[in-house]
């Protein structure tokens, strides 16, 4: 090999290097790289548990029709998307809309 | 001609190293997604555009998504991410959590859309919430940033750079959000001021009421105080489905769990409370395909 020949690969390996380099620092600033997705960061201390419990509440094999007798059905106000139509009430509230309702 | 030879053999070696090394940095980044395929889509602040699973098993929370819901997955980055489609539509994601936390417990992850992540975070922090993850961009997704509200609820606020989709309205697609909270009228006040939502009463089926915020006429979610014990202040999504019951009963076939089954009183006889085998805690409703 002569001195040309090394120059090249030197220069080649040198520029297969730096662009590496330069593709791992902008991962790093841009979030990529992880080994996994970045909002999973803050989340082991003190997020992990919302529910304070193991899901499995009323669940492990008990007949969902039986949701009458679940020990916390009383507790529950009406939950999920309100029926379209819903009886909206405007007044008394303390951020009062100016169209007299959502558009449901 | 030796040089010749010999030179070719070290380039090819040279770029053949370059292209593992690429081939490996390409394979950790995971493939994020947009959150809607519509060329057309505009922004629609204040929609509940998105929802995040974090986990600590991608691929047993995307089979259990697939087998009682059909969404089909599209993993990256090492399998640390799954993009799901529903009928070809960006539904959601799985990610999983980062190997520095300890608990590995499911956690779905609202996202509400915002015009500008940056000033929203500072609304935030100016209303009292704080922030966890302060906004930063996934490249194909859109800017984003997780924060907590002065009661306690994690959500996240998102830019999305391709626009918002619009309300899907497929049987095992998103159909609603509510947040449980402990404090409601501080919670609307930080809402409010954050993602620009105004809120109306709503008189519930007992005689009771609940809040609804909404934004430009159009309703998002659905505020009650906390009901059952021990549940920290937390955004849950719904899930449309036909049956209810049935579904109820194949995710506890597949290994889930239910929370809270359908009452049968009638107030809640179209809702359960769900979780998927790694602990995502998700609710269903019964509501015909639009």
């Amino acid at each position: 090999m002569n001195f040309r020949s090394l120059l090249v690969c030197l220069v080649t390996l040198g520029l297969v290097i730096s662009t590496s380099a330069f593709l791992s620092a902008c991962s790093s600033s841009g979030g990529y790289g992880r080994s996994s997705i970045h909002y999973g960061v803050g989340y082991g201390g003190y997020y992990g548990r919302p529910w304070g419990y193991d899901p499995v509440y009323v669940g492990g094999g008990i007949d969902p029709d039986s949701g009458a007798d679940a020990p916390v059905a009383s507790q529950l106000p009406e939950m999920g998307m309100p029926d379209y139509g819903g009886d909206m009430d405007m007044g008394g509230m303390d951020m009062d809309m100016d169209m007299g309702g959502f558009d449901w | 001609m030796q040089f010749g030879k010999f030179f070719l053999m070290k380039s090819l070696l040279i770029l053949g190293a370059a292209g593992f090394l690429t081939a490996v940095q390409a394979e950790t980044i995971p493939d994020y997604g947009p959150i809607t395929t519509d060329a057309s889509a505009i922004e629609r602040p204040g929609k509940i555009v998105w929802m995040d699973l974090v986990t600590s098993d991608v691929r047993a929370a995307a089979k259990f998504y697939r087998d009682i819901f059909n969404w089909q997955f599209k993993f990256s980055g090492n399998d640390s991410y799954a993009y799901a489609t529903l009928n070809g539509k960006p539904v959601a994601s799985i990610a999983a959590y980062d190997e520095d936390v300890e608990s590995g417990e499911g956690l779905w992850i609202a996202s509400i859309s915002v015009e500008d992540v940056d000033a929203a975070a500072r609304r935030v922090k100016n209303q009292g919430g704080s922030i966890i993850e302060a906004p930063e961009d996934l490249p194909g997704r859109g800017r984003y940033t997780v924060i907590k509200d002065p009661t306690g609820a994690v959500v996240m606020l998102l830019r999305a750079s391709g626009g918002d989709p619009q309300s899907g309205g497929s049987v095992n697609g998103w159909l609603w959000a509510e947040l449980w909270t402990d404090d409601v009228d501080a919670a609307l006040r930080f809402y409010e001021k954050v993602a620009g939502y105004r809120s109306v009463t709503v008189k519930d089926g007992s005689g009771g009421v609940y809040q609804v915020m909404g934004r430009d006429q159009t309703p998002h979610a659905s505020v009650i105080k906390t009901p059952l014990p021990d549940v920290e202040p937390i955004w849950l999504p719904y899930l449309r489905v036909e049956n209810v019951d049935a579904t109820a009963k194949e995710i506890l076939k597949a290994g889930g769990s239910v929370i809270v089954p359908p009452q049968k009183d009638g107030l809640n006889d179209d809702v359960a409370i769900v979780a998927d085998p790694t602990g995502g805690v998700f609710a269903l409703q019964q509501k015909e395909a639009e």
